[in-house]
């Protein structure tokens, strides 16, 4: 066990509301990095429902970079004023040097974005208008919620539901599970008041699956499918998952564990206990493959954290929105 | 589990309701990789919880590992259901987390 835990705790949790407090941002990250995948699609600032990432996908390989560098100077604040020395090596150079470690993001960022674009498409698929805030859509602060840190996450849920308020929007649909049990189950009067109804988007393509016909053949002709366990156990969406892979012409194979009872992939504690995160997400990236070798996922950090394991366990861990995007193409169509 | 303005009274009074089954231990995911070390289970650290806030022990290194190395899967609360409890497992850990972080954050801050 570390023998300096509470100080990462520490670094890792005031590290995470100063970040997301002044910035908007967990990382810290000034420069915009989260508008990418919306090029060329041209969706409207105000189209309804208007579609919240959260940022969750664009951060997949920042965020890798980010518990990389957290994980590998640990030991270094056992050392009396480290906390405070990284700290502010953090605020002065945070963003540079993961940049810098992330280069253009790698394969990662390419999936991320091909689960966004794939969201959005399924949208339009089944007759909607989604809008999107591109540079003014802040994080929502769910991952200082899930460390305790309740007033900040409180405060950043605030300042969303502000956001939202302020810009006339009043439908949102939300591209992953934390972020809906976010806003939905632990900060549920943050919306209520701002009169925003919210949904996930499964939940929106399910009502309408036989509309999302496939106009490409995908490369593969059944899934294991991983549930999320927020998406399963907190938000109750299991079928919906299911109806939307079959629609698009999928054989489901459910492997053991599955559905209310999925397995964790180890994901949400990657940001200080790297060792403990990766064999947890070993343990069910081997477990899926025994079922078969094209996994499907529909949670950023379910897709970042078995992807890490596909060539040691021979499988291909795909995020649905990516099957969306290969699908239906992209939603450049529709534009 | 309801928030409440007394979250340590809330705390104890959930930890109550839970009977030592032990049937949650089994499906947590950070016991199973551990080589079934309780500390890492989910009734291992709300046993832990229960001990820091009636003061039988103090928050060290080895402790916030444990607490704050649960996935918040809630896998065991699922078994717990079964079982007939129905124990908001990791909500409770989640505001166990919530109860100490103003201090860690503080600790920071302070330069300790």
């Amino acid at each position: 066990m570390a023998s300096n835990t509470r100080r990462v705790i520490s670094q890792a949790l005031s590290t995470l509301q100063r970040n997301t407090l002044s910035t908007g941002d967990p990382l810290g990250f000034n420069q915009v990095y989260w508008t990418d995948w919306s090029q060329g699609l041209s969706l409207p600032k105000d189209g309804s429902p208007c579609m919240y990432t959260g940022r969750m996908y664009q951060m997949l390989p920042y965020a890798g970079q980010a518990a990389k560098l957290a994980n590998r100077y640990q030991g270094l604040l056992a050392c009396p004023g480290m906390s405070q020395i990284m700290s502010w090596g953090n605020r002065v150079a945070g963003e540079k040097t993961i940049r810098r470690m992330a280069g253009t993001g790698g394969e990662i960022a390419t999936r991320a974005q091909s689960a966004l674009r794939g969201i959005s498409a399924g949208l339009r698929a089944i007759g909607l208008e989604p809008g999107y805030l591109y540079d003014a859509e802040p994080y929502s602060g769910v991952l200082l919620h899930e460390l305790g840190a309740d007033p900040g996450a409180r405060t950043q849920a605030g300042r969303l539901g502000a956001l939202f308020q302020s810009k006339g929007v009043s439908e949102v649909v939300a591209v992953d599970p934390h972020t809906v049990h976010f806003l939905r189950d632990d900060f549920p009067e943050v919306l209520e008041g701002a009169g925003v109804k919210l949904s996930h988007y499964l939940e929106l393509l399910a009502s309408e699956a036989e509309r999302l016909a496939p106009k490409t053949a995908l490369p593969m002709k059944e899934v294991v499918v991983h549930d999320s366990c927020v998406m399963a156990r907190h938000l109750g969406i299991v079928e919906q998952t299911r109806q939307v892979a079959e629609a698009l012409g999928l054989r489901v194979i459910e492997p053991p564990n599955h559905g209310q009872d999925t397995a964790c992939c180890g994901g949400p504690i990657e940001y200080g206990f790297e060792e403990l995160c990766a064999e947890v997400s070993l343990m069910r990236a081997r477990e899926l493959a025994g079922a078969g070798s094209q996994v499907m996922v529909t949670c950023p950090i379910c897709l970042l954290n078995l992807s890490r394991h596909e060539r040691e366990a021979g499988l291909r861990v795909w995020d649905l929105g990516e099957l969306l995007d290969l699908a239906l193409g992209g939603g450049k169509d529709a534009a | 589990m309801k928030l409440s303005p007394d979250p340590k009274k809330a705390l104890l009074t959930e930890l109550n309701k839970c009977r030592a089954c032990r049937f949650c231990v089994d499906v947590c995911p950070t016991y199973q990789v551990s080589g079934g070390l309780e500390a890492l289970s989910s009734f291992g650290r709300i046993q832990i919880i229960r001990h820091l806030l009636t003061g039988m022990l103090e928050l060290d290194d080895s402790l916030s590992y444990a607490l704050y190395s649960c996935l918040q899967c809630r896998r065991c609360e699922n078994t717990c259901k079964a079982k007939g409890q129905a124990l908001d497992i990791c909500q409770i850990i989640q505001q166990a987390r919530a109860y100490l972080a103003p201090d860690y954050a503080k600790e920071v801050a302070d330069g300790v």
